[in-house]
């Protein structure tokens, strides 16, 4: 019975609640008045050798199965019993890198609705993070000091959210054209003086601004220009010359009216079996 | 379904008919089956027996009675072989129009080399109640007694025994026929069935042979006429005429100077102007069979109850949709003549069903109350109250917009959205100043608020898709996939202004169309199964039933154009071929053949309900994340189940008991239910049983200027 036990190791044994192996278990509650509660599955991070990760090693707990109502101060403020916080940040699926993207725009990058997310929590002392993971007892996610909007209120108040502000829009819009006009500004000029200088190992770039016209690198040019070489050699080659090449091409038309044949086969049980007048 | 019952055109008078014209060479013994189909629909369409009659006689013997003494004393003649006999003597006009109407429309669909013409053709049942626009029962038959003595028909009672049923169907087909005038394409009538009895029984009673139901066929023309001219006042018919419409028939003073008699209908709505041959067909029966209107049931308008607004019960919204559109047209003439853009509008096209004229609950002009809600002053918005009821549901009207073409949009897919951002505060901004227009804009649309009506203006580029498609390989060759943004903005932009434009097209040719679609929509949604199909796809189907109508005509009515529906949905066979819809007949008989060979060689790869138009041969789009195979078998099966329930409802003749039982979804199929608080559901009002109370949702009844956007789209 012991093995038995130890082969269902993943196993809380005190709840009896399952959860994935080498995770512990903390529940989590929306509010007082709940019975059920959702499970938080923590870990610390690790990862395998020769992989990067941009989350400091020892410091970071890796959360599965955060709850929607569950947002990023929400998680700081129930962790911070177990050390100080230095970051969280939430995403839909483990990611081993630290997209530190610029942080996407409100206007054009709506927040999408939210399911089940990851965490990944760094503590500042490594000490947190051991803390964490004997962390007991449910978790409160909204207290009185610390509501979190839910219902009519929470409807409310996304949809004032999402009256926009004009100005704001504007201003946005305005300076992410002016970088993007320095941008492109930028690279005209440096792709002017780069024309016809040889590379380090004498190579010249081909450009669209050069004496000599030029296709564009599309997957459509380059499947045209295919084509047309097949069509020269096709042109070229003899196809009824040598004997092999006779009874190849008998073998080829017996195997097509053989494919033919086949397939009127399956289009006439197809027929028959949608007829739909049987009168006997 | 004509060869039934008593002077129904039979099977034998069928073999008659091609003996008939065997003997005069009119088909060989060497002609196949369809041949001689074919050729005794064309003499049934062609000739007319009431007029000509024939006969199998060959011989000229002068003492056999001449033709013509016949077409006095019956109005169909085929004599058979010995010249005395009349072998179609119990078969009315109106059943012999019937025929030839039928093979009128055959013939037209074996010209047509219609792919499925023998389905079609034999195999498609056409019902009464599915082929006729407006049926009218006559229940107690014991009135047809009475009507046979005032209009005396002595004569006719004597010939037929005392069948005082048969014996009045003749003049009251022709008393409908000549008061329904230019309306009427045709009229039929049931015909009892023959029965049988015991030999030692008395023979059934002729008031208890069922009912007598008649079925009008209408011109859709004539649906809008008010007004029936009669000859002018001077003249000798004006007194047949006004001996015909009795106290109903006036003198009227016209505008070219003429006086006339007329007869006047009050109709305010489209949905009362539909009936008007309720009020025709009544009052000539009381007027002159003295059948009172009790007994006349009139089946036409019974579903209307379904697509009106909970509010007014007077129109079925057509008017609504009209006010909506002609506000739409308005706001399309502002965009083109807006100046201070940088690209002037090129295009201005709706992309909403009520631009369609298929949207189930018409908008209304709203004026909300400010007290009901709080407000956002600086950004001139209404927002809801946590205190208050769940603000009324509006919805704003997409509008497409595109520009003039330029070569200075940056190829950038993040650029280009800024710059849309940019042209769409731009608009905002000038309409506001120009016209006076309450305007809200945000990234990626503006809400335009219009004498009541919301329009989101979504501004388009056309080479947007093909930005969004480009994606580099490593090497850095630039290739074109369709990702699942470009194809969703292609469908917003391209394809759903185009499938708009094209059904309100259909509308202004069948004016049906848009009554049908709410219909079909409303039972869809009622069912429980809108979330599985795009509105866009209920309304192709319905486009379908208008386009390829065989063998019926177009529907005029609602009604039978919502039962034709629920045949079509439940019979067709949606896994093997696709259902193709030629909106502007654009599609030749020859590409239809290529789409269908298509269609089966790539059928694992399309949806499941696979809807074909013009504009989009092979994607399928509009059913593309549409129903699954379970909710389409869903779809399949309720509609078989209901298609029969309602029929026999609205064939009964003593009135159809509970037109909504169709509407009301079975419930117990499902394991969880949730029942919704009322106070906070915006459309609570439109529920098929509607409520007997519900909430004040904060809007004002009379329309007026508001200076506020009210709250969109908020559920």
């Amino acid at each position: 019975m012991v093995a038995r036990r130890r082969k269902r190791g993943s196993r809380d044994p005190e709840q009896g609640i399952p959860s994935p192996p080498g995770y512990s278990v903390i529940p989590i509650k929306f509010s007082e008045k709940q019975q059920a509660s959702h499970y938080l599955y923590v870990r610390e991070h690790r990862v395998r050798e020769g992989t990067k990760s941009s989350w400091p090693q020892k410091r970071t707990l890796f959360v599965l199965n955060v709850p929607p109502y569950c947002t990023e101060e929400c998680l700081s403020r129930l962790f911070s019993p177990c050390g100080p916080v230095q970051s969280v940040q939430l995403q839909e699926k483990p990611d081993l890198t630290d997209s530190a993207e610029e942080p996407k725009s409100k206007f054009f990058h709506p927040t999408p609705v939210p399911g089940f997310q990851v965490a990944y929590v760094v503590f500042q002392k490594p000490g947190g993070v051991s803390a964490a993971l004997v962390l007991k007892g449910p978790l409160l996610a909204s207290t009185e000091s610390h509501p979190v909007k839910s219902g009519i209120h929470k409807w409310i108040s996304s949809y004032a959210a999402s009256v926009p502000d004009p100005e704001a829009l504007r201003a946005e819009v305005d300076t992410f054209m002016e970088a993007y006009d320095k941008r492109i500004a930028e690279e005209e000029a440096k792709a002017k003086e780069e024309e016809g200088v040889p590379d380090e190992e004498g190579w010249v770039k081909v450009t669209r601004r050069g004496r000599r016209p030029v296709l564009p690198r599309t997957e459509a040019a380059s499947l045209r220009v295919l084509d047309r070489e097949r069509r020269k050699r096709a042109r070229k080659e003899l196809l009824n010359f040598y004997a092999w090449q006779h009874r190849e091409s008998k073998m080829e038309h017996l195997a097509q009216l053989r494919k033919k044949f086949e397939e009127d086969k399956q289009r006439i049980e197809l027929m028959r079996a949608q007829r739909k007048f049987r009168p006997y | 379904e004509l060869d039934k019952g008593l002077g129904g055109f039979s099977g034998f008078l069928v073999s008659m008919l091609v003996a008939f014209l065997v003997s005069t060479r009119k088909i060989h013994t060497t002609m196949s089956g369809y041949q001689v189909l074919r050729s005794v629909l064309q003499f049934l369409a062609t000739t007319d027996l009431t007029v000509n009659g024939i006969s199998l006689c060959l011989s000229s013997d002068p003492s056999l009675p001449a033709l013509a003494d016949f077409h006095q004393a019956f109005p169909v003649v085929f004599l058979d072989s010995s010249g005395f006999l009349n072998l179609c003597a119990d078969v009315t006009a109106s059943t012999y129009h019937q025929v030839q109407h039928e093979a009128r429309l055959s013939m037209a669909l074996l010209d047509s080399r219609a792919d499925d013409g023998f389905q079609l053709l034999l195999m498609t049942p056409k019902p009464m109640i599915r082929a006729f626009d407006h049926v009218l029962h006559i229940h107690p038959l014991s009135r047809l007694q009475a009507a046979c003595h005032r209009l005396k028909l002595w004569p006719e009672l004597q010939d037929l025994g005392g069948d005082y049923v048969s014996a009045a169907l003749g003049s009251l087909t022709t008393l409908l026929e000549q008061g329904l005038g230019s309306r009427l394409h045709l009229l039929a009538h049931s015909r009892p069935p023959v029965s049988e009895w015991d030999l030692s029984q008395d023979p059934p009673k002729h008031r208890d042979s069922g009912t007598l139901t008649l079925g009008l066929l209408l011109r859709p023309e004539g649906l809008t006429s008010v007004l029936e001219l009669g000859p002018e006042a001077n003249q000798p018919e004006a007194s047949d005429f006004r001996q015909f419409w009795g106290s109903r028939s006036e003198l009227r003073r016209f505008q070219d100077g003429a006086i006339r008699e007329a007869v006047v209908w009050e109709a305010g709505s489209m949905a009362q102007k539909r009936l008007i041959p309720h009020q025709v067909v009544t009052h000539l029966l009381a007027l002159h069979a003295n059948i009172p209107e009790t007994c006349v049931h009139y089946v036409g308008g019974l579903l209307d109850t379904l697509i009106q607004s909970p509010k007014e019960t007077s129109s079925t919204g057509e008017e609504a949709l009209a006010a909506a559109v002609r506000c739409y047209d308005d706001l399309s003439r502002l965009l083109w003549g807006l100046e201070g853009l940088p690209l002037t509008v090129s295009a201005v096209q709706g992309a909403h069903p009520v631009l369609r004229y298929t949207e189930v609950f018409p908008p209304t002009p709203v004026r909300p109350a400010y007290s009901f809600y709080e407000q956002l002053r600086e950004r001139a918005s209404l927002l809801p109250r946590p205190d208050k009821p769940c603000p009324a549901y509006v919805e704003p009207m997409t509008v497409v917009c595109h520009l003039e073409g330029s070569g200075q949009w940056p190829q950038d897919a993040e650029a280009i959205r800024r710059v849309r951002a940019a042209f769409q505060l731009r608009l905002a901004e000038l309409l506001t100043q120009q016209h006076g227009l309450q305007c809200r804009a945000t990234a990626t649309h503006t809400d335009v608020l219009k004498d009541g009506f919301v329009f989101r203006v979504r501004v388009a580029y056309q080479r947007e898709p093909q930005i969004l498609r480009e994606m580099r390989s490593p090497e850095g060759m630039i290739s074109l996939r369709d990702t699942p943004a470009s194809l969703h903005l292609e469908r917003e932009t391209r394809h759903l202004p185009l499938l708009t434009s094209a059904l309100h097209g259909l509308q202004q040719q069948h004016p049906a169309f848009s009554g049908v679609a709410r219909l079909a929509k409303r039972w869809v949604r009622a069912q429980l199964l809108g979330a599985g199909f795009t509105d866009e796809s209920l309304d192709l189907v319905v486009a379908a039933l208008f386009l390829h109508p065989e063998p019926f005509t177009p529907p005029s009515s609602p009604q039978v154009g919502f039962l034709r529906f629920l045949f079509l949905v439940s019979t067709f066979d949606w896994k093997n071929n696709p259902l193709i819809v030629n909106l502007n007949n654009e599609l030749t008989v020859e590409e239809q053949g290529e789409i269908r060979s298509g269609f089966l060689a790539t059928r694992t790869q399309l949806p499941v309900m696979v809807i074909v138009t013009p504009q989009d041969r092979k994607n399928s789009v509009w059913t593309q994340d549409g129903p699954t195979p379970q909710i389409l078998q869903q779809l399949v099966v309720l509609a078989a189940e209901a298609l029969p329930v309602l029929e026999k409802q609205l064939m009964d003749p003593q009135g159809p008991g509970d037109i909504r039982t169709v509407f009301r979804p079975p419930l117990d199929l499902y394991d969880v239910l949730i029942r919704l608080s009322p106070r906070h559901i915006p459309r609570h009002r439109q529920a098929v049983d509607s409520p007997a109370a519900s909430f004040c949702r904060g809007l004002l009844s009379e329309p007026g200027p508001t200076s506020l956007m009210p709250v969109l789209g908020y559920d």
